[in-house]
């Protein structure tokens, strides 16, 4: 197990050194002078020509490559220009809320996608199984951002004035806390944070538990055609015993594997929905970097989430490890 | 079935007269119905939209010709095909028949991919024929905003307007081009890459093999709208960069299923053959490896349609794709979201119009891997 976490380890090593590599070609590739800013007829070139010095963008590629990966590696990104204070101190403060949010969601999808496709494997072909694969297709193909949109206006609007409506349904429509939740106590602030979140994890989760649900149904299809399945049936346990402690655990293996799939999608959808629901995540960062023309932030940001990816995918493979051994022994790598 | 009478066979040529009618009368009601309905869509959009078909003679742009010889060229296809369906094909039985015509049998049973396959044609003659199915500028701000501003859908304004006063109901045909065009090229250029580099990894093995697919593993670790926004960011917006950029980031998963795919075939007795013949390596690649991945191609080429265009929905709901006035769906949803609250209906109308696009797609795309390629079915 442990040979396994390690090669799987070091397997990581070359894709952090690749997207770091990418990350400064795109930096170089980009059109314009990065002293640019700093040009104004009141500064004269010699003050200019000094500071290319200092930054170092007098020196050659390869060295400059060579720096910028032991600054970047160190976990010094920079100054943001926009903000003026340090770009790791502002992603220190953004990431824990894109963890947050996505982290959420990543709950929401897994719990009903895994919900739906039991139900739907249960109940192949009938009149329930054709409106849920229906419905999934279309949520499936929803755009995130738009799906937020119609949440505010529904769930964050139109609701709080319909008198019926339960107060706990009706949920804010941005940010991440409400005004006064500084004066909250411990289970106020709780309850404040989730009904924030609701929302935009919904927003953000709902289009990936769809397709969750698919491949859920057909892994759950394919277990209770097994012996194991009939036999289990077969010596009287009822139905119910049979789908949620028999199959269910094998059927949940292929479903692991999908974590490390999602990730990526949840963190790009998490661009657009951050946006939408005004959360100040690492999503919004980038989009207001952009707006600001902050490029240094920006490639901050794109490193980061791209990191966290290839963590997060380390994480998946691990759990697969775990959970099902014959990983473990085959080659380190999974077609 | 062919041994009718003379009178039957004159009520047939008098049916010819109406695209389909013939084939219905003869029981094929798929192709019936798809030919009538074109041309009774066509025959409707003329009728109701009379003078604006009419004023492409006076008018005359080139949208509107665009528009006439859609108009035209769909009702004569229509027409023709139907007179060529029409005619007696008894020696269709015995003639061999083709992997592709097995493929497309096998997709014309499946109801909800034609289901995709009628809105993809509809959408893409929408696109076409936007001049006649309003006859409201998508793009002209006129003077007195504060009197067509945010009005509600009504007979007049189908889909209300927007902040500017602009029909949202033109904005979203117009829309359709470019999200659809954007979407198609951007596919295209990225299947493209994705198969000749997949092929290239897979054959060749080895070195660059590992090189090749380490790249595309660098490439999906990035989440992909960032990585877009980042590029997209570094230059200006327009139309050109959106497009490239999104063809050529798109292209690591086609590469990957390609990859896979050309690894068992070139063990193949018929690539060894073709090595045995003394053939080079670009002429096996390109002439007996890529025709035989093409299946597996098409459908990711399908679904990934669907996907770009939800991408480009989100680049320019950000401001980082084609840029205002140009209506494109993300565009009109951004302008209709600062005033969400006081008129729904900018924001509403063009998420729809995504999400039937998307559904189409991914209808076609289902129904192309259920009939090309039985051991991907779920």
């Amino acid at each position: 197990m442990n040979a396994y976490i390690v090669r799987r380890l070091l397997q990581a090593i070359p894709l952090v050194l690749g997207i770091l590599t990418l990350v400064f070609i795109i930096l170089q590739a980009a059109p314009g002078d990065p002293m640019a800013i700093y040009m104004h007829p009141s500064v004269s070139p010699e003050v200019l020509e000094q500071m290319r010095e200092n930054y170092g963008l007098d020196q050659p590629i390869h060295v400059q490559y060579v720096r910028w990966l032991k600054t970047f590696l160190s976990g010094d990104f920079g100054v943001s220009v926009t903000q003026n204070r340090p770009i790791a101190s502002i992603l220190a403060d953004r990431i824990p809320n894109t963890l947050l949010l996505s982290g959420t969601s990543l709950l929401l999808i897994f719990a009903i996608g895994i919900g739906l496709g039991i139900i739907q494997a249960v109940r192949q072909h009938s009149g329930l199984d054709h409106t849920l694969t229906l419905g999934a297709l279309f949520i499936y193909s929803m755009p995130s951002f738009w799906l937020g949109l119609m949440l505010i206006l529904i769930f964050g609007y139109k609701v709080h004035f319909v008198e019926w409506w339960p107060e706990a349904l009706k949920f804010p429509a941005s940010g991440m806390d409400s005004a006064d939740y500084d004066m909250l106590g411990t289970w106020g602030r709780f309850t404040d944070r989730l009904q924030h979140l609701v929302l935009p994890s919904i927003a953000l989760g709902v289009s990936s538990a769809a397709s969750v649900a698919r491949y859920m149904r057909s892994s759950m299809l394919e277990v209770i055609r097994q012996d194991y399945i009939r036999t289990a049936r077969a010596k009287g346990l009822p139905e119910r015993t049979v789908i949620l402690k028999h199959a269910l655990k094998n059927a949940l293996l292929p479903i692991i594997t999908l974590l490390g799939l999602y990730l990526p999608f949840l963190f790009s959808g998490a661009v657009l929905v951050e946006v939408v629901f005004a959360w100040p995540g690492m999503g919004r960062a980038i989009y207001d970097a952009i707006i600001q023309r902050d490029y240094p932030t920006v490639m901050a940001t794109t490193f980061v989430f791209a990191v966290m990816v290839v963590i997060a995918n380390l994480i998946a493979d691990i759990l697969y490890a775990v959970v099902d051994p014959r990983i473990r022994y085959e080659g380190g790598r999974r077609e | 079935m062919n041994s009718a009478g003379g009178g039957s066979a004159k009520r047939l040529r008098a049916a010819a007269l109406l695209p389909g009618l013939p084939q219905l009368l003869r029981g094929q009601r798929l192709a019936g119905l798809s030919l009538m309905s074109l041309a009774l869509a066509m025959l409707a959009v003329l009728a109701f939209g009379f003078d604006r078909v009419l004023a492409t003679f006076t008018a005359g742009r080139v949208d509107h010709w665009i528009a006439f010889l859609t108009l035209a060229g769909t009702l004569g296809l229509a027409w023709r095909l139907s007179r060529v369906w029409g005619r007696d094909r008894g020696g269709e039985e015995a003639a061999g028949v083709s992997g592709w015509a097995i493929a497309w049998r096998e997709f014309k049973k499946n109801r909800p991919a034609v289901l995709g396959l009628y809105l993809m044609v509809a959408l893409y003659l929408v696109t076409l024929l936007a001049p006649y199915l309003t006859s409201y500028d998508p793009t002209v701000i006129v003077e007195d905003i504060a009197s067509v501003r945010h009005l509600a859908p009504s007979g007049e304004h189908l889909l209300g307007t927007d902040k500017y006063g602009r029909d949202v109901y033109a904005r979203i045909l117009y829309g359709a081009r470019i999200s659809l065009s954007i979407g198609f090229i951007a596919v295209v250029i990225s299947i493209t890459l994705g198969t000749l580099v997949g092929a290239v990894s897979g054959y060749f093995g080895g070195v660059v093999d590992t090189v090749l697919m380490r790249f595309v593993d660098t490439l999906i670790s990035f989440p992909r709208l960032v990585l877009l926004i980042t590029v997209i960011a570094l230059f200006d917006p327009s139309i050109l960069v959106v497009v490239i950029v999104l063809g050529l980031t798109l292209w690591p998963s086609t590469a990957r299923i390609v990859r896979s795919e050309v690894l068992s075939l070139r063990e193949r007795e018929f690539i060894e053959a073709a090595r045995a013949l003394g053939l080079g390596s670009p002429r096996i690649i390109l002439r007996h490896i890529i025709p035989n991945v093409m299946a597996p191609v098409i459908v990711a080429a399908t679904l990934g349609l669907g996907n770009i265009i939800l991408i480009e929905a989100g680049l320019s709901f950000l401001g980082l794709s084609v840029q205002p006035p140009t209506p494109s769906w993300g565009v009109i949803i951004n302008d209709g979201r600062e005033f969400l609250l006081d008129a729904w209906w900018v924001s509403t109308f063009p998420g729809l119009a995504i999400v039937f696009t998307v559904v189409a797609f991914n209808l076609i795309g289902d129904g192309l891997r259920d009939a090309l390629d039985p051991r991907l079915r779920m």
